[in-house]
């Protein structure tokens, strides 16, 4: 387990444990995170959703040593160096919940980050109802976790990789998939300007279906 | 602290896009030579190439019909290594019955 709550008297009492807590705790590692992000000159998001995919996840797993360093240098001038020491323990928390605890806990992370919504107070709870007040502290704190540092730097993550095709490309991409029995190949790419070019090759049995897509395609462009 | 932090994040995440790759067959290719880009263009044009199928061009506002020709596969090729060494991303995805492959090709910044 790489997330970790801390169950030491001394430093649960600097943990948070009701929603005003958590609240001010994610807004305002955040607002350092969002500080920092523009001072390092990354640009900002075109989509309000983190949800997680491949190719972004691709790339933060691409991240360099010298990448991760002056994350953490920035970091650290940003929020103080003592900030996760205090709040986060790495060496207690496996011998504080059991395998089972911490399998549903990773599911619950990967559930809360591929919902792509900060601040899910309604998740958390429903992910920790029957459960102990110290499993509530530690989805509470995975959440703060999630918010106040990989959705910041997925985000940035987004920006700087690709050239973000719009919800009518990624659309229609789905909509060919779902909707053709037979072949087909999709070629989508964005010119120098970020407009669509798009090729679709397929059988004479399926491109019926895939004009259909494509007319959908035509009338999401005409509403942006 | 940080750094570990950061460096547990990608760990944890690589099991999350390991499972999500496997289940949708994504793979991401970078700086990729450009004879293996050759070889992954062929193999995922491959699955429509064949003169009874059809080509259909679109742009925001229009598409455009015809069949696929012996040029066809070509310009499919040539077309996306050059969009490729311009710095573009090619995002390609090839069905084959159930199979369906993505490839999201590109030059590291």
């Amino acid at each position: 387990m790489f997330i970790q709550s801390c169950v030491n008297d001394d430093i649960q009492e600097n943990v948070i444990q009701d929603e005003t807590e958590y609240t001010e705790y994610s807004q305002s590692v955040t607002k350092a995170l969002n500080t920092l992000l523009s001072d390092m000159g990354a640009p900002q998001t075109r989509s309000e959703s983190s949800a997680l995919d491949a190719e972004r996840v691709s790339y933060l797993l691409g991240l360099t040593s010298e990448d991760l360093e002056l994350w953490e240098e920035n970091l650290n001038s940003s929020i103080g160096e003592d900030f996760y020491d205090i709040h986060y323990d790495y060496d207690k928390i496996e011998n504080a919940f059991s395998k089972d605890q911490l399998h549903q806990f990773t599911t619950f992370l990967k559930a809360y980050l591929n919902n792509g919504k900060s601040n899910n107070q309604e998740m958390i709870d429903s992910y920790t109802i029957g459960k102990s007040v110290e499993e509530h502290k530690l989805y509470v704190l995975g959440a703060v976790y999630i918010d106040s540092i990989v959705r910041p730097l997925l985000d940035n993550v987004e920006t700087s990789q690709t050239r973000a095709m719009s919800h009518c490309e990624l659309e229609l991409a789905k909509r060919v998939l779902e909707d053709t029995a037979e072949s087909v190949v999709m070629d989508i790419a964005l010119d120098g300007l970020d407009n669509p070019v798009i090729d679709i090759y397929c059988t004479a049995g399926d491109v019926v279906a895939v004009l259909n897509a494509v007319h959908a395609y035509h009338r999401c462009r005409a509403t942006l | 602290m940080i750094r570990k932090l950061l460096l547990g994040i990608t760990l944890v995440l690589s099991g999350v896009v390991h499972s999500q790759i496997h289940q949708a067959d994504k793979f991401e290719v970078r700086d990729i030579s450009v004879d293996s880009l050759t070889i992954i263009l062929k193999n995922s044009f491959a699955p429509v190439n064949d003169p009874k199928n059809f080509k259909i061009e679109v742009t925001p506002n229009s598409d455009k019909v015809s069949h696929i020709d012996e040029e066809t596969e070509n310009e499919f090729i040539r077309k996306n290594i050059k969009r490729y060494l311009a710095g573009d991303t090619l995002y390609i995805t090839s069905k084959k019955n159930n199979s369906v492959f993505t490839y999201i090709i590109h030059r590291s910044q």
